[in-house]
């Protein structure tokens, strides 16, 4: 029993060991990234195919993501409202969670699937078929070469996708509300302008380069890292998958706090739209 | 970053012939509980083709992965061209790349672009030469390793064989001073292999470089090497002249290029009864 006690803690104590050891190799492998991008940045023909790749490609996703998002939102928002007598606010508060929560971090996950899976499997299988080590020995970093171009795609375009998953929720939501249960196109529009400020969506799309910055590296380190064969490419595109969302939903909330704070610095905290 | 033809080889300056180029101190690598060396000293001439045996996962791959700087060992030093390349930082360990060449056993050709920029990626990464001119040299290359018309092929698109050969041309694109070839003749047919050969023997011919070769293939080995080792155990077991070695009477020597395994077996009783 004792000795069943001491095993377990010897494992806890060894796994708290690797989760250290990872975070460090992570921040080390961050580092030498960065350094590489300020010392030569990149070359728009190592850019353009990831750009490519990382944003055009995961146009039809984003799309379907947010158009169901709005849509959702509407249908759970608008009986509830129209109950209460509101219904005129159905926009507004469809819009307000599309802009400020939903979008970002429904288009974050999503991209950490798409573009994070297919960035660690791509990365494991080169490291796994020697393709990592081919580079080096062609004297081409293969941080320069392969993670900061991909790095800089996800960077900026991840903003811009969550941009457009913005607008597409807000017309999801627009084509429930006005053209399926009938309600007003002026008050989905007018109570939305009036109170979502563009500290709001700013707020989101400034999450979402956050976002963008982590799916491309933990992904990287990932796939970097890859085991052997092809359960290691595998189970690095799973373990890279899950890794970003646990951060994307982290980063999410503590940036949550952060503008909380900052808006109430800067305005104060009063209710929004309802004042003056 | 790109370099004129001249500034390229101002950094690789030709080493005299017979020069050590290479030499392995002492080195200790193990892999987990699995200790693949344990003291290797070893030194690479220049203009000498070696040949390194040894049974499959003794660590041959390994040992070229050292030479060129991929692994690090536990304890010993890599010296190539007179600096240990522990000690070099980034930029020196690229210049002195740039004077090697490795084929690798999985061939490792880059499957996200073609042949073509395959086998011209140091020279379009490197020099400033045209768009024209590292093609004429890829056909040449390519030429040389017996493939045409496959520049624009994507490596999916070769066979196994194909693929070797391009990788091969890949390695000897920028005409190295050091060359590593991981069993350059595995999975070809003998006339192929026999075609890599003589390709390996005219490389040395017209380059006068470092040839080290990674093979099973006795009668490749014959044919190409001035000087054979054979790593067994951890330890390099035999070092000597092919004459020496068909003359050896070391019964592992002698079941390997016989390819005979009971004479290993009376080698491996021979050694239990010594201990
Ligand atoms: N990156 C690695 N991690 C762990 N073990 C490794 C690694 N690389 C090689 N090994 C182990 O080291 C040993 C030597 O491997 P190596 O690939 O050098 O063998 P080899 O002599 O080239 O064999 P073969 O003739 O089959 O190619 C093997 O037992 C292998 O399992
Ligand atoms: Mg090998």
């Amino acid at each position: 029993m004792r000795q069943r006690s001491m095993s377990m803690i010897a494992s806890v104590g060894a796994m708290t060991e690797d989760t250290v050891a990872e975070f460090g190799a992570m921040s080390l492998f961050t580092a030498r990234m960065f350094s590489w991008i300020f010392r030569s940045f990149t070359r728009w023909r190592l850019l353009a195919p990831q750009l490519y790749e990382i944003g055009v490609r995961s146009l039809p996703v984003i799309f379907a993501t947010g158009a169901f998002i709005g849509m959702v939102m509407a249908v759970q928002v608008y009986f509830q409202l129209a109950d209460l007598g509101y219904k005129q606010f159905a926009g507004l508060l469809i819009n307000i969670s599309v802009v400020k929560e939903l979008g970002p971090v429904l288009a974050g996950v999503m991209l950490a699937g798409r573009v994070g899976g297919s960035l660690s499997a791509e990365l494991g299988t080169m490291k796994v078929t020697e393709q990592i080590d081919a580079l080096t020995t062609l004297a081409a970093n293969p941080i320069r070469y392969l993670v900061v171009p991909r790095f800089l795609a996800c960077l900026f375009l991840i903003p811009f996708l969550t941009v457009y998953c913005d607008c597409i929720g807000v017309l999801g939501g627009y084509a429930v509300v006005v053209w399926i249960y009938g309600g007003s196109a002026h008050d989905y529009w007018f109570y939305s302008q009036r109170s979502i400020e563009t500290f709001d969506v700013l707020a989101g799309v400034s999450k979402s380069f956050l976002f963008g910055a982590v799916i491309a590296l933990v992904s990287c380190y990932k796939g970097f890292n890859c085991k052997p064969g092809a359960e290691g490419v595998g189970r690095a595109a799973t373990e890279s998958f899950v890794l970003s969302f646990i951060s994307i939903l982290i980063i999410n909330f503590f940036m949550a706090v952060f503008f909380k704070a900052f808006y109430g610095a800067i305005w104060g905290l009063v209710p929004r739209g309802m004042g003056s | 970053m790109r370099a004129t033809v001249e500034e390229l080889s101002a950094k690789r300056p030709v080493p005299k012939a017979g020069e050590d180029v290479v030499c392995l101190e002492g080195l200790y690598k193990s892999f987990g509980p699995l200790k693949v060396f344990d003291g290797i000293d070893l030194k690479f001439r220049y203009d000498q083709t070696t040949v390194v045996l040894g049974r499959s996962g003794t660590g041959k791959s390994v040992l070229l992965k050292h030479i060129i700087g991929l692994m690090k060992p536990d304890a010993g030093r890599v010296v190539v061209f007179g600096r240990d390349l522990q000690e070099l930082d980034q930029a020196e360990l690229e210049n002195l790349r740039l004077r090697f060449g490795m084929l690798f056993q999985s061939s490792a050709l880059f499957d996200s672009m073609d042949v073509n920029a395959n086998v011209g990626f140091l020279l379009y990464e490197h020099t400033n030469l045209s768009e024209a001119e590292i093609r004429k040299i890829v056909r040449e290359k390519l030429d040389m390793v017996g493939l045409k018309d496959v520049e624009n092929r994507m490596p999916e698109e070769l066979s196994g064989g194909m693929k070797k050969r391009v990788a091969l041309a890949r390695a000897i694109a920028m005409d190295p001073q050091i060359i590593l070839y991981d069993e350059p003749t595995t999975g070809l047919d003998p006339v192929t292999a026999d075609s890599i050969n003589d390709l390996i023997v005219k490389m040395h011919k017209q380059l006068r470089n470092t040839s080290i070769v990674v093979t099973h293939d006795i009668v490749s080995t014959f044919k190409i090497a001035h000087r054979i080792v054979m790593l067994h155990e951890g330890k390099i077991i035999l070092d000597e002249t092919p004459e020496g070695v068909r003359n050896s009477t070391d019964p592992r020597v002698q079941s390997f290029i016989r390819g005979d395994a009971s004479l290993e077996a009376v080698a491996a009783k021979k050694t239990g009864e010594e201990k």
